[in-house]
């Protein structure tokens, strides 16, 4: 759910979908098909409304109540694990069985879902139109002015906070109301905990390597490197230097980031099975009482108030380590969730229930969830959540920022980064590969790297030209932006 | 199974008269498996070769043809050679080990008067039935470095702690050495299901002569078993060529590729990757087939082979 | 194989001898003791994960991490079982699962059986070309064709439907069990036959009356693989879902326990374990055919 696993499980889940897209020619012959049509849905029936959102449950459910009650008939959800998702839409548009609203998982670029005649524009309420005028952007959410989805979750998090047991740093001398902690300090505290004897400091999530790309990126943030990002979520191909437009994985901060992960390893104050553990497993070894110490994104206390319930309250965070203590991150703008089908005979209804989505309840509501921070962030402070919850979003409110996005210039950049190679070993598997020493020199490694993916994406940006679309590297290009500044609609 | 029946003796032929009355059954007895065959198994097959030579993108529908350049691109794939050289090593090693385990506890278990037999075959039976899935999430607490019960021993014997699954020396060794346990109990079926051709007098009589136990295994029951070593082996290759589920669950071919077999890479490639690939992961899954049958074939051919020349000495 | 299937097995030859229990008393008698603890010790070693699995079901997820390798809980969670039976819905896919393995199975069975049987005893045009292709295709790897195989599936109409999902479980692959039955009836004397035809019986009345039922324990072998490889699949089952999660099979049900940010341990092992059942007695059912069977088909 958070933003690279998503990526990650929207690139297999989109494989997929290609492949159940050839199957599903078949069903697909010219003078059958419904894509684009609408004519052949007819507005009978209930709604339906497919998403992987698992945690979502009660916010949804509340949403669809107060849709029901205002005479906007029944909705019928149905939830589906992400990794099967991306597959049940594909076999659903074969077969022309579309629900009406889906979550796209699929990671086909909102421009595509939109050129590809997938989606259909909705029509907001005014009191929507209003609340949702800052948080779209045209080629990501609006289209031709007309709105297609609207952002959930919101792009001030990311998934390396540093929560912890207090006990264990209150003993090892640590101040568990810092809201930040400097690369130093955290060094400190770690060896300090390791040798009070009692378990090792930190428990890493080694055997995720979606998951270390993004903790490596947000690092190298928060050591000062600025980047500009597509989207909220983190994958390599989307990661640009803004000043140059370049890729800069080999660049001082992101190997400090690296140096400052591996020093924890040589410190002796990493859980040894850390190099086998996924950030589920991790998790549950750090609730367990196995190590003091886990990175991990907000929906932290969520799992533990269902499966570790005793643990929560002793357990407080801080944001991410930085060299100075005041490190800044940021990501692109947060994309929609959730899109209507072309196909979908319930336009009106849609566009009622999406526009309930942008209602400040709904906010609360997701709030309470203690999954991925709602758009409006100030919404958790009504909502009766974890005080760590409040604590890890004040963190966020402070600290993350809203970066350039080349997609949002120019959708173009889209289709460029659909047609990139993956570059193995990927900027994790390097990660993954220097912690557990199996590469030796980060430096080369990440300066092949980098090569590589550069080499990738200028022959993308020709194979995309030579089709017919107009996309350089100037669009990848934001000389004005700061890290720690809000690179908002209007700068584009 | 396969060559012993090609090369067994025809089938007693009916007089002509009952072929012709019964043609019409015997179409009726093959076109089950004939059509279910060919659609479920000749069709994708061929429709892998199609495939393979498509440029067929993971986030598009769009599919065109571009000849063999994915198999030029897979002969000088570094990771395609590395994962054949991961499952060839897990082959190597496992299989022999897996047969020989398993020839041991067969010869134990088939003894009649063994007590608790049939209940210690159950035993060693039970991992075959267990979920891949979960055998992953238990594996990796009894392989735990902090406090799995290996490392436990392991320190009680004053040796130092082994990172099984999490380094990229020993993960490969600690694969195989799980699905060494978990498929044993299938090769112990086989080989007690050998046994049984080994008539029990033979036995008796050698007992009476007062021979022992390894008397009675070498001059006994090893030539009985000679032929039966073959398919063994052979079975157990072919099953082993698909340790891709627990692979996948294990370690994910990580860590840093140590354990990256070729089913495992062709998924990543067809599914998991950044950007899938659906017409390389076919090509990858054709050359993979194409390996798997030369070396079952070699293996074949090999055994014929060495019986041949002992056929000539003998 | 005949001469298998009259030989008395292990068990039944044992009470009758007795000569050298009179001359070798204690040893012979202490040294199958011996070897039995020693075999017990290592069995138990053996199954052990799967005890721990067993454990786990009844554990809570604190229990099962802070617990690290103690089988007993400190508490038992019965719950995880209802858990997984109702609220994941594995009562459902029980059904599903019974369902799609039984048809599978029958299906394996009798079409594997039937062109055995032909291919073993009769002469026809195309025969030998049929082995060839069976014993060629019996080494690739299958797990690949998903992809056709849905596309396939699509076209005639049965995806998202069980029959859909039976055919192609069924359909694929099973050329072991042809080339089993093949085996078998390849050595069944022709007197056997003659004397059916003499009593009046016809092709498929000696087939369904006489030579299947005495294929027994090859049909035991070809059930107990069939069922397990189909019990525990997974890919199919997952595909042939996506739109209609009632039809799920429990292989599949179990992915609803990994959540996005949690995975449900002391569920999936309640589920693991549950499902676990339906083939272990299964295999103890069949144990003793299921040996012969396989005996019977390694010797030809």
């Amino acid at each position: 759910m958070n933003p690279t696993r998503r990526t990650m499980l929207g690139a297999s889940a989109a494989a997929l979908t290609a492949t159940l897209a050839a199957c599903s020619r078949s069903s697909d012959s010219p003078d059958t098909s419904g894509t684009g049509s609408g004519t052949d849905a007819a507005p009978t029936g209930t709604l339906q409304w497919w998403d992987h959102f698992e945690p979502l449950e009660s916010a949804l459910t509340g949403l669809f109540e107060d849709f029901a009650t205002a005479g906007g008939g029944e909705v019928e959800r149905t939830v589906y694990n992400p990794n099967e998702m991306g597959q049940a839409l594909q076999l659903a548009l074969g077969s022309d069985q579309m629900p009406d609203v889906f979550s796209n998982l699929t990671d086909i670029p909102a421009p595509a879902l939109v050129s590809r005649e997938l989606v259909g524009a909705v029509t907001l309420d005014s009191q929507a139109q209003s609340a949702a005028a800052d948080l779209l952007f045209e080629g990501m959410h609006t289209f031709d002015g007309a709105v297609y989805s609207i952002p959930l979750f919101s792009h001030q998090q990311h998934s390396s906070l540093t929560w912890f047991d207090l006990d264990q740093v209150e003993r090892a001398g640590g101040d568990p109301e810092a809201m930040t902690i400097t690369w130093e300090e955290f060094r400190r505290l770690a060896r300090a905990i390791t040798a009070n004897g009692d378990m090792p400091a930190w428990v890493g999530n080694l055997a995720f390597t979606g998951r270390l790309e993004e903790q490596i990126v947000d690092l190298a943030q928060a050591a000062g490197r600025p980047l500009a990002f597509n989207t909220a979520g983190v994958s390599a191909p989307d990661v640009t230097d803004p000043a140059t437009g370049d890729y800069v994985f080999n660049s001082e901060e992101f190997i400090e980031a690296l140096e400052f992960l591996a020093s924890l390893i040589a410190d002796g104050v990493m859980l040894g099975a850390s190099t086998s553990l996924d950030a589920r497993d991790a998790r549950a070894r750090w609730a367990a009482g196995d190590a003091a110490i886990f990175f991990d994104g907000p929906w932290n206390p969520g799992v533990l108030s269902g499966q570790f319930p005793d643990f929560l309250p002793q357990v407080s965070v801080t944001n991410l380590p930085s060299p100075d203590g005041n490190g800044y991150t940021a990501r692109g703008p947060s994309s929609g969730q959730f899109w209507m089908s072309a196909t979908s005979g319930h336009v009106d209804g849609v566009g009622t229930l999406f526009s309930l989505l942008t209602r400040p309840e709904f906010s609360t509501a997701l709030a309470s969830n203690m999954d991925q921070p709602p758009v409006d962030l100030a919404a958790v402070a009504d909502a009766d959540v974890d005080p760590t919850y409040t604590r890890a979003i004040d963190i966020f409110t402070d600290w993350c920022r809203l970066a350039p996005s080349p997609l949002v210039r120019n959708p173009a950049v889209g289709e460029v980064i659909a047609q990139m190679e993956e570059i193995r070993p990927s900027l994790g598997e390097i990660v993954q590969g220097y912690l557990g020493g199996n590469i030796d020199d980060a430096s080369a490694a990440l300066t092949t790297f980098n090569d590589a993916i550069s080499a990738e994406r200028d022959r993308a940006i020709d194979a995309v030209t030579s089709d017919g679309l107009e996309v350089s590297l100037a669009d990848w290009e934001f000389s004005g932006y700061e890290l720690g500044t809000d690179y908002g609609p209007d700068r584009y | 199974m396969a060559t012993t029946l090609t090369r067994s003796a025809p089938p007693p032929t009916p007089p002509r008269s009952a072929r012709a009355r019964h043609g019409g059954w015997i179409a009726l007895f093959v076109a089950p498996t004939v059509v279910l065959f060919g659609l479920y198994t000749l069709w994708p097959s061929l429709s892998s070769v199609f495939y393979s030579m498509l440029e067929w993108r993971g986030l598009g529908t769009d599919r065109s043809f571009i000849g063999l350049s994915h198999y030029e691109r897979a002969l000088a794939d570094p990771l395609f050679w590395r994962s054949v050289g991961v499952t060839m090593a897990i082959i190597a090693v496992t299989v022999p080990i897996r047969v020989a385990i398993a020839l041991v506890l067969a010869i134990m278990l088939n003894n009649p008067r063994l007590p608790l037999a049939r209940l210690l075959r159950t035993a060693f039976f039970l991992p075959v039935v267990a979920t891949t899935a979960i055998v992953g999430i238990v594996m990796g607490f009894v392989l735990d470095p902090s406090a799995g019960p290996v490392n436990t021993l392991l320190e009680l014997l004053g040796l130092p702690p082994v990172d099984f699954l999490g380094s990229s020396d020993t993960a490969l060794g600690s694969v195989m050495a799980v699905h060494i346990w978990k498929w044993m109990g299938i090769t112990m079926i086989y080989w007690l299901a050998a046994l049984q051709t080994v008539p029990m007098d033979l036995y008796e009589a050698a007992e009476i002569d007062g021979a022992g136990t390894w008397h009675k295994f070498r001059h006994i029951t090893l030539p009985m078993l000679t032929p039966f070593a073959v398919i063994i082996t052979l079975l157990t290759v072919v099953e082993t060529m698909q340790v891709f589920d627990l692979v996948l669950t294990m370690t994910g071919g990580g860590p840093f590729f140590s354990t990256l077999v070729t089913e495992v890479y062709i998924y990543e490639q067809a599914f998991t990757s950044a950007n899938p690939n659906l017409g390389y992961a076919a090509t990858l899954g054709v050359l993979f087939g194409v390996l798997t049958v030369i070396v079952v074939g070699s293996l074949l051919l090999i055994t014929r082979l060495v019986r041949g020349r002992k056929e000539v000495t003998a | 194989m005949t001469s298998t299937l009259s030989r008395p097995t292990a068990e039944r030859a044992s009470p009758a001898k007795g000569t050298d229990r009179r001359r070798l008393p204690v040893s012979r008698k202490t040294m199958r003791w011996v070897q039995t603890a020693i075999l017990v010790v290592v069995a138990l070693i053996w199954i052990y994960p799967l005890l721990w699995i067993f454990a786990a079901s009844v554990k809570d997820a604190t229990g099962i991490f802070a617990g690290g390798l103690s089988l007993l809980p400190e508490q038992w969670h019965w719950d995880n079982y209802s858990r997984a039976w109702s609220e994941a819905g594995f009562s459902r896919y029980m059904i599903n699962t019974v369902i799609v393995t039984v048809a599978t199975v029958a299906i394996v069975v009798v079409r594997c059986a039937a062109a055995g049987y032909v291919i073993a005893r009769y002469r026809f045009r195309g025969r030998r070309l049929l082995i060839g292709v069976l014993a060629a295709t019996m080494f690739i790897p299958t797990g690949l064709f998903i992809v056709p195989v849905v596309e396939l599936s699509d076209v005639l109409g049965l995806l998202n439907t069980h029959l859909g999902l039976i055919l192609a479980l069924a359909g694929g692959g099973h050329v072991a069990a042809v080339l089993l039955y093949a085996g078998f009836f390849a050595q069944i004397p022709k007197e056997l036959e003659e004397a059916a035809v003499v009593d009046g019986a016809g092709f498929a009345r000696t087939f369904f009356r006489i030579m299947l039922p005495l294929s027994g324990p090859i049909t035991a072998t070809v059930v107990v693989l069939t069922f397990l490889a189909t019990w525990n699949n997974f890919f199919l089952p997952l595909v042939f879902t996506f739109s209609v999660p009632d039809n799920r099979t429990l292989a599949v049900g179990m992915l609803a326990f990994e959540g996005t940010n949690s995975t449900d341990w002391s569920g999936l092992a309640a589920a693991a374990s549950l499902s676990l059942l339906p083939i272990l007695a299964l295999f103890v059912l069949l144990q003793r055919h299921f040996v012969e069977g396989i005996a019977g088909a390694v010797k030809s």
